[in-house]
């Protein structure tokens, strides 16, 4: 947090105060007293010239006649006389010694002798301050004319001594002075109080506000000043309480945000916002679980940027839509790519960021990574489609038990009648012929019966532990007899491949049945079948793959063929029994439903993959038994 | 004349009692086991021939009934398979002192009569 200072640079207020004001003082009282002197000194010079001035000219009516006859005693005795006035401090006086000669000059003062003036003054001169060398204080020297019946014959110069005035001056300045510097020490004082009183009340201003500055904001400023200081406390008082609401406001604020931040931070999901363009302005650590990218690295960056090429167009159609209409986003499954390239699906859920306005500023909102959930959904429809087809092809299953128990039970009375027809019949008769036919027909409609009580595994096997390799090398040469010569057979059989519990009967029957189809697909020449059978373990990961097998040893045979393969529908339904895609009449469609059933029986699993037009492999899995 | 009972709940019954009277034996049916017991009792046969699965009560029951009651008796097992563990039930008949044949449908008349044929020369 900032604080303000409320410090004056350098000096302190108090100190500007009484100085300011105590040099303002010393001014002013130093300009009145030399003014008021310098009045005093101008009037008192003004009196002496007026005097002086006087004097002068009655001196000169006095000896005017002194001068004509050249009077020097009168003369002298005169200015004897003028001498003792009152502040005279010379007296010359000047006259023609012979009446063609101005410069002659009577010397009647005490002073100098011989002195000579250029001309006569034709009228009254005042000199102004002379300070003559050898004195040491000013004179007023006065020059006046001595007429005689309206002739200048001589002239009077009288030195009025300012003596009197300086001294006078002096003792007025000392007092003055006194009289200032008492009245300064005075105003000193009443200012430096004055200073005081302005001062403290900032001063403890001051000292309150650094309290709270310091974040004491319970402190409150005293203040009984009804002046503008203490409105100032008032005001201060008020933006304390404001800044204490404004506070507790946002103490709350940040515990809001803290735990705002903590709840985003613990997320498992990806909390994010972006401004209305799109541009991630925020986005919680979860997104390196997510994406693989740190939260820094997509901010500034479009929410598209994350998104399949393919699939950028579909959600920015979306999104912008929702951001248009200020639409919130529910339940949103999309899809992201990270960092490594690789493909999510996320849900996402978000709401638009209004502002007072309603203005659409941004948006907000959660992505959760769903990959895994979507995998499981998926296996689960895997599985769930798998337990249906094994519950289809079992009752299936039982339906066919059911019908083939009628069936034989029918059939055992057409071969019964039939037989007993015969008897009766010539045996040259076409009659005999044709119950002999019906007698055949009985025979293949008994096989038919049979082979639906396999698939509903009813049919009574004869299960017992044997070794594998000999029974498939076994099919495979009667096989093999079976097969034209266009076709190759080819061979991978794996000796001691161990032992399961089967019967070798219904297994060379199953081996047959996915032969005889392979061969039947084959319509091109160069055709194959390859046999193969080998050992495996299967362990749990691999277990989904193939038809949830559990973990332990198992033996495989696969039947592989470049035939003309099976579409993708077929391919479904290949397990199903009366499911053929052979011509009415050529197969009964149980083959491969009676293989199923058999090998389920023994806890095994049959698998096929294809792919039309470039062929078909048949996988059987059987358990290995532990001993022999 | 030897006399035969044969239980059986469907039309095998009426062509074996046809193929068993052509051949002169005298013949008695029941359509069920608990039938067959029933007149069994009343009037004892040289041989039986019983179906397995059937109503009211099955062959393997009514074998292991007479047997107790009749330690002479002589039975020919048929079945049709099916319905659940048919043939394991035929098969179980087997271990039944008293049956000394079994067949499965259909079977060829000939079998049947070779078996009978055997059974009653004997006690003949």
């Amino acid at each position: 947090m900032k604080y303000y200072s409320i410090k004056t640079k350098g000096i302190r207020l108090q100190t500007k105060i009484f100085f300011t004001i105590s040099a303002l003082i010393v001014v002013s009282m130093g300009a009145t007293s030399y003014f008021l002197l310098n009045n005093i000194r101008k009037n008192m010079v003004d009196s002496f010239r007026d005097r002086g001035l006087l004097l002068a000219t009655e001196f000169a009516k006095k000896i005017a006649e002194g001068i004509l006859i050249e009077d020097l005693q009168f003369l002298k005795n005169s200015a004897d006389k003028l001498k003792t006035y009152p502040d005279v401090g010379y007296l010359n006086v000047y006259g023609e010694l012979n009446t063609n000669l101005v410069k002659r000059i009577f010397i009647a003062g005490t002073f100098e002798n011989n002195k000579t003036l250029k001309s006569l003054p034709s009228s009254t001169s005042i000199t102004s301050l002379l300070r003559e060398k050898k004195r040491k204080f000013p004179v007023l020297e006065i020059l006046t004319p001595i007429t005689y019946e309206n002739e200048t014959i001589g002239a009077v110069q009288l030195g009025m001594s300012l003596d009197r005035i300086d001294k006078e001056i002096m003792n007025r300045t000392k007092s003055s002075v006194f009289l200032v510097t008492v009245f300064i020490l005075l105003s000193l004082m009443i200012s430096y109080f004055l200073s005081l009183s302005i001062t403290q009340p900032i001063n403890s201003l001051v000292s309150s506000v650094k309290m709270i500055s310091a974040g004491k904001l319970s402190h409150i400023v005293e203040s009984t000043d009804k002046n503008e200081l203490g409105e100032l406390a008032d005001s201060i008082n008020k933006m304390t309480a404001d800044l204490r609401n404004t506070t507790v406001s946002i103490n709350i604020l940040k515990k809001e945000q803290q735990r705002f931040r903590d709840v985003a931070e613990s997320s498992g999901d990806w909390i994010w916002e972006v401004d209305s363009e799109g541009r991630y302005v925020y986005s919680n650590h979860t997104v390196e679980n997510i994406l693989g990218y740190k939260s820094e690295d997509i901010l500034g960056k479009f929410f598209y940027d994350f998104y399949p090429l393919n699939e950028q167009e579909a959600i920015k159609n979306i999104i912008f839509e929702a951001f248009d209409n200020k639409n919130e986003v529910k339940d949103l499954i999309n899809f992201g790519v990270k960092k490594d390239g690789n493909i999510i699906n996320i849900i996402t859920a978000g709401v638009p960021i209004l502002d007072n306005e309603g203005n659409m500023i941004g948006y907000r909102g959660v992505n959760r990574d769903i990959t895994k959930n979507i995998q499981a959904a998926n296996e689960k429809e895997n599985l769930q489609s798998q337990l249906l087809q094994s519950q289809k092809m079992e009752s299936i299953g039982t339906m066919a038990s059911g019908i083939a128990h009628n069936f034989n039970n029918i059939l055992a009375s057409i071969r019964g009648y039939t037989e007993m027809a015969l008897e009766d019949t010539d045996k040259n008769s076409r009659t005999y012929s044709d119950l002999q036919k019906v007698i055949k027909g009985v025979i293949s409609a008994q096989k038919l019966a049979q082979q639906m009580l396999i698939y509903s595994r009813t049919y009574k096997d004869e299960s017992r532990n044997i070794a594998i390799s000999p029974v498939i090398k076994e099919v495979l040469s009667m096989f093999k007899a079976s097969v034209k010569g266009s076709i190759e057979i080819r061979e991978q059989i794996e000796n001691n491949c161990g032992y399961v519990l089967a019967d070798s009967n219904q297994i060379q029957h199953v081996i047959l049945n996915i032969c005889t189809n392979s061969v039947h697909s084959i319509d091109k020449p160069n055709g194959f079948i390859e046999i193969s059978l080998s050992r495996l373990y299967i362990d749990t990961d691999m277990s989904p793959k193939h038809a949830n097998l559990h973990e332990g040893e198992y033996i495989k045979i696969s039947v592989k063929d470049n035939g003309h393969g099976i579409d993708k529908d077929t391919l479904n339904r290949v397990f199903e029994p009366f499911f053929t895609t052979k011509e009415i009449g050529k197969g009964t469609g149980l083959g491969l439903s009676m293989v199923h059933g058999i090998i389920k029986g023994y806890g095994g699993a049959i698998t096929v993959e294809s792919e039309v037009g470039k062929g078909t492999t048949f996988t059987i899995y059987l358990p290995r038994t532990k001993t022999i | 004349m030897a006399k035969i009972l044969i239980i059986d709940d469907d039309d095998v019954r009426e062509m074996l009692r046809e193929l068993l009277e052509r051949k002169n034996y005298e013949v008695d049916v029941a359509s069920n086991g608990l039938e067959g017991v029933d007149l069994y009792r009343q009037d004892p046969t040289d041989l039986v021939i019983t179906d397995i699965i059937m109503p009211e009560k099955d062959g393997v029951d009514t074998i292991y009934e007479l047997g107790k009651e009749f330690p002479l008796l002589k039975v020919i097992a048929i079945s049709g398979g099916g319905r659940g563990n048919a043939n394991d039930y035929l098969e179980s008949t087997k271990m039944l002192s008293s049956v000394k044949y079994s067949f499965t449908k259909p079977f060829a008349t000939e079998d049947i009569l070779k078996a009978v044929n055997e059974l009653l020369a004997i006690t003949d």
